[in-house]
């Protein structure tokens, strides 16, 4: 057979998540790799198909509880990433025993033709505690086909068939979620993609092209930008986004407001994901709660109790219209393990309080690192809201050069103090912590981060 | 309202349905019904839904009026049967020791599942990747061979169902799925499928299959000449079963134009059809395999990309970005799963209960003029209806009817292009089980046939 490999390798390597083949992560493993976890990564690499986010992995994970991961080893970390499943913890007992017992009751799966009560509860939970007039969910294994239910319901109500989303998001690794997210890493080589998928620039303002530092100025560049895109392309089925960017950049409410009316005047739909964002993570339920309400919201991640695959869409009773269509044809729609789950972590969330926790917790955080930030000159910007935050790392206040060599360095250094953190775009360190962590937890968190950063500014890298 | 299809399974707003429920499901059942109906956006083929379910165990299904169904259909996820007690015993176990695995890292059970996967695959497959349902998974195989051979167009077949994501639809030859979307997936072509009894090559006439669809796929691959890959379902839903010429002619046309050979196995893996993979039943190996449903034991959605050995080529890319990619939880429900497929001979068991459930039926078949053919590979059959044998006009009605009639005798199957029964049950049904099975459907088709 012949294959010729077309893969360009000079690009935009970070833009995700910290790539698995950089000098630092091969240190990473001479340093830290007992003989065990090495024999099993040396498996993961014999028999999974390399990727350049997964395997070669980092290292070998044999725990995971509330705010903590724990290797092979015995070493314990506090997540900050957890790829966003753990908003109720790691290993929630409370959940475990809720799915526990609904294995004892043998509704662990329901053929599509039928329903069942655990469904049902979490579809009518759903509508109650979405915002506004949202009502109507449809169910499948993951946040990507949950995102391409939403293109495909917004394409079947309004007729056309483009769409707008955002530069650097990432709505999932499926065709169409790779076609509206905007990264070079799940697009470049890959040949054409979904027709009409066009972009614009989230809104940032630290970092904007106008070097505008008003809101309302950057606000109105962003949203001339797209109404220029629904006037010269008509046929936008919806423009889709995180409320609030990964970064993460917290978008005014006028801007939102105005990418609705923008919408309505041009027969397009909202589609909001909160895959990462829903369930408490921002201080709200829902990060929508904070500008508007959109068409079509689309959840995942931690939708799925922290352990089980699940995700969908909720949206209005006026798009209920498409009963001749099949939009969810997915296996496990009505999954009743995976509705259990849900059901149980929402529970978990609200008894605990755990979103007035993510928005104490979080405005706590937010205080320490902008005193951070007076006290190092390597931080940029801090962004976020809620347990939902981040620190842009540069080389020059004034320039704001990413400093992507010394959040790589941080990144490592990190980790080997027992934090773990994800970085965006190179630079940009995330915090998405389970959102039972407490203060004083919290505060180890920005300690840790106040020491690593310290030492790198002073020239001591990873 | 826009025409109704039937290409995938029974819909759900027909007559014939709400008689159904209305003869048998109670208050409870009904205010179910209704509040699914309430939350839930509608679905050709899911809601409104035609019955409310208390549980699903082996062989059945039982509703909420405790009648029990023996599930010939189960969305193809239930190789060892619903709520296979050491599944779940397998999960419970995996709960309490680590339930989630973020993508950075590895863990012992994701990787014995893997090596579990390659060790039951032929010789020479020896890479896996790993996502929550099949249709993400098709997605990977489709972007891999997109790297693999620096192409973009593919071959698939008219009336298949790869899933319900842009790709997958834009593979996929329904016009259920396909219709007001807009453009589909740039350079996806397709080729009638083979199916002897209604080929649209009209070979019935030439006194039978004489390759000439396969010829036909080899005429485009050499037309185009930068194919990607053929993406088909070894054996399709309906279910017409190849000759294993047709797909040895297709494998080796490939061959010759660069173009890989993927099989789409997310219903049929794993020993419905009497084999592990359904492509050792025909001679042939594809590139890549891509398996699903049952996988996860019924339970846990879990769905696997396998490749040959050459084709670990995307390491600088992310084709499978899955949240779930390794699932410690999934991958125990899967390893317990193949464990007890391989412990209890099912694949083998699956031929047995199988070639006697064909040879049953193509006596009923005898006894049935409304029965125009039937066919099958193991526990993968299909009994196709018609109005006349010799025009073969597809008794649609009909079908729908016999299913109705089947399920108040307590089974439960799908209907597949308005007028083929499909059967496929769990691969532990006992023969004695497969008996009664045919009896309940032989009695409805003799219903309905009376009834006419
Ligand atoms: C914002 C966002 N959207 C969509 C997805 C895709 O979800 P999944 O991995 O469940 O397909 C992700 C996952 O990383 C995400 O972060
Ligand atoms: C042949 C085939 N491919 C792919 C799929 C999609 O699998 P899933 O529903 O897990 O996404 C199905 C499911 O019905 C299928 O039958």
């Amino acid at each position: 057979m012949n294959f010729q490999n077309s893969i360009n390798l000079s690009r935009f390597e970070s833009e995700q998540g910290d790539v698995n083949t950089t000098r630092n992560r091969q240190k990473y493993w001479e340093r830290n790799l007992s003989e065990t976890a090495g024999s099993i990564c040396a498996r993961d690499n014999k028999y999974f198909l390399h990727q350049n986010l997964s395997t070669p992995v980092m290292n070998v994970l044999s725990k995971a509880h509330g705010i903590y991961i724990e290797d092979i080893d015995g070493n314990k970390y506090m997540d900050m990433h957890g790829n966003g499943v753990h908003n109720a913890g790691f290993n929630n007992p409370e959940i475990i025993q809720a799915i526990k017992d609904q294995l004892d009751t043998q509704m662990t799966f329901c053929p599509r033709r039928y329903t069942n009560s655990t469904a049902v509860d979490l579809a009518q939970k759903l509508a109650e505690v979405t915002p506004g007039d949202l009502c109507k969910s449809l169910f499948c294994p993951g946040g990507s086909e949950a995102i391409e239910m939403a293109i495909t319901l917004a394409k079947q109500v309004t007729g056309h068939f483009k769409t707008i989303s955002f530069w650097d998001s990432f709505h999932g690794a499926g065709f169409a979620a790779a076609s509206v997210g905007g990264e070079e890493l799940f697009k470049g080589g890959m040949g054409p993609m979904m027709p009409g998928a066009m972009h614009v620039e989230f809104p940032n303002y630290y970092r904007n092209p106008w070097g505008f530092s008003n809101q309302e100025e950057v606000d109105k560049e962003y949203l001339r930008q797209i109404k220029t895109i629904l006037e010269r392309e008509p046929g936008v089925a919806a423009i889709i986004g995180e409320p609030i960017s990964a970064t993460p950049v917290v978008p005014s409410k006028n801007y939102w407001e105005g990418v609705k009316d923008l919408c309505e005047r041009y027969g397009a739909l909202v589609i909001f994901d909160e895959i990462i964002e829903g369930f408490g993570r921002t201080g709200k339920m829902f990060a929508s709660e904070h500008f508007i309400t959109p068409d079509v919201l689309v959840l995942g991640k931690s939708m799925g109790g922290g352990l089980l695959p699940f995700a969908g869409i909720v949206t209005k009773q006026r798009y209920d219209n498409l009963k001749h269509r099949s939009i969810g044809h997915y296996t496990h729609e009505k999954n009743a393990l995976c509705s259990t789950a849900a059901l149980a972590e929402m529970e978990y969330i609200q008894k605990n309080n755990l979103v007035e926790n993510a928005a104490m917790v979080g405005a706590h955080a937010m205080s320490r690192l902008n005193k951070l930030k007076e006290k190092h000159p390597l931080i940029g910007n801090i962004a976020g809201v809620g347990l939902h935050l981040g620190i842009d790392l540069v080389k020059d206040p004034k320039t704001k050069e990413r400093a992507v060599e010394e959040a790589d360095s941080i990144m490592y250094k990190a980790m080997e103090r027992g934090l773990a953190f994800k970085t965006i775009e190179g630079n940009i360190i995330t915090l998405r912590p389970a959102l039972t962590i407490t203060m004083d937890e919290m505060d180890q968190v920005v300690d840790i981060l106040d020491d690593t950063i310290g030492e790198v500014e002073n020239g001591k890298f990873y | 309202m826009a025409k109704l299809h039937r290409s995938e399974g029974d819909i759900n707003l027909s007559p014939l349905r709400e008689k159904w429920q209305k003869e048998n499901l109670d208050d409870a059942t009904l205010s179910l019904l209704e509040e699914d109906s309430r939350y839930f956006l509608k679905q050709s083929l899911s809601t409104p839904c035609l019955n409310g379910m208390k549980t699903c165990e082996g062989l059945y299904i039982e509703d909420l009026q405790g009648r029990r169904y023996m599930d010939f259909h189960g969305n193809n996820v239930h190789q060892v049967g619903f709520a296979n007690p050491e599944v779940i015993e397998a999960v419970k176990n995996q709960l309490d020791e680590l339930a989630f695995c973020t993508r950075r890292y590895t863990n012992r059970v994701a990787v014995d599942l893997a090596k579990k996967l390659v060790q039951i695959a032929p010789d020479g497959f020896d890479k896996v990747l790993l996502c929550p349902g099949g249709t993400g998974a098709i997605g990977m195989a489709l972007k891999l061979a997109r790297v693999a051979t620096g192409r973009h167009k593919t071959i698939s077949m008219w009336d298949s169902f790869h899933g319900a994501s842009l790709d997958a639809i834009s593979i996929g030859g329904e016009a259920i799925f396909r219709q007001d979307m807009g453009p589909m997936m740039p350079g996806t072509e397709h080729a009638p499928p083979p199916d002897e009894y209604r080929c649209i090559f009209g070979c019935a006439d030439r006194g039978g299959c004489d390759m000439t669809c396969a010829r036909y796929i080899e005429y485009m691959l050499e037309k185009e000449g930068d194919i990607a890959a053929v993406i088909a379902e070894p054996i399709r839903s309906t279910p017409y079963i190849p000759k294993p010429e047709y797909w040895q002619i297709i494998r080796k046309a490939c061959d010759k134009h660069g173009t890989l050979l993927i099989f789409d196995e997310v219903p049929h893996c794993l020993g419905r059809t009497g084999k592990m993979f359904t492509f050792e039943n025909f001679n042939v190996e594809p590139d890549m395999v891509v398996i699903g449903k049952g996988l996860g034991g019924g339970i846990f959605p879990l769905a696997a990309l396998i490749v040959r050995k050459g084709l670990d080529l995307a390491a600088t890319r992310a084709l499978g970005h899955y949240t779930h990619e390794k699932s410690p939880v999934g991958c125990a429900a899967a390893l317990a799963t193949i464990n007890y497929i391989e412990k209890n001979k099912l694949a083998e068991h699956a031929q047995n209960v199988g070639n006697y459930a064909l040879s049953q039926l193509k006596k009923m078949q005898e006894r049935h003029h409304l029965i125009g053919d039937v066919r099958g590979l193991g526990l993968f059959l299909g009994i196709e209806l018609v109005k006349d044998r010799v025009t073969k006009i597809r008794a649609t009605n009909e079908a729908e009817a016999v299913m109705y009639a089947a399920l108040s005798r307590g089974l439960s199957f799908k209907i597949t292009m308005g007028n083929i029964l499909t059967l496929t049950p769990p691969l532990i049904i006992t023969q004695e089980e497969m008996d009664q099975a045919l009896s309940i459907l032989e009695e409805s088709i003799s219903e309905i046939e009376i009834r006419r």
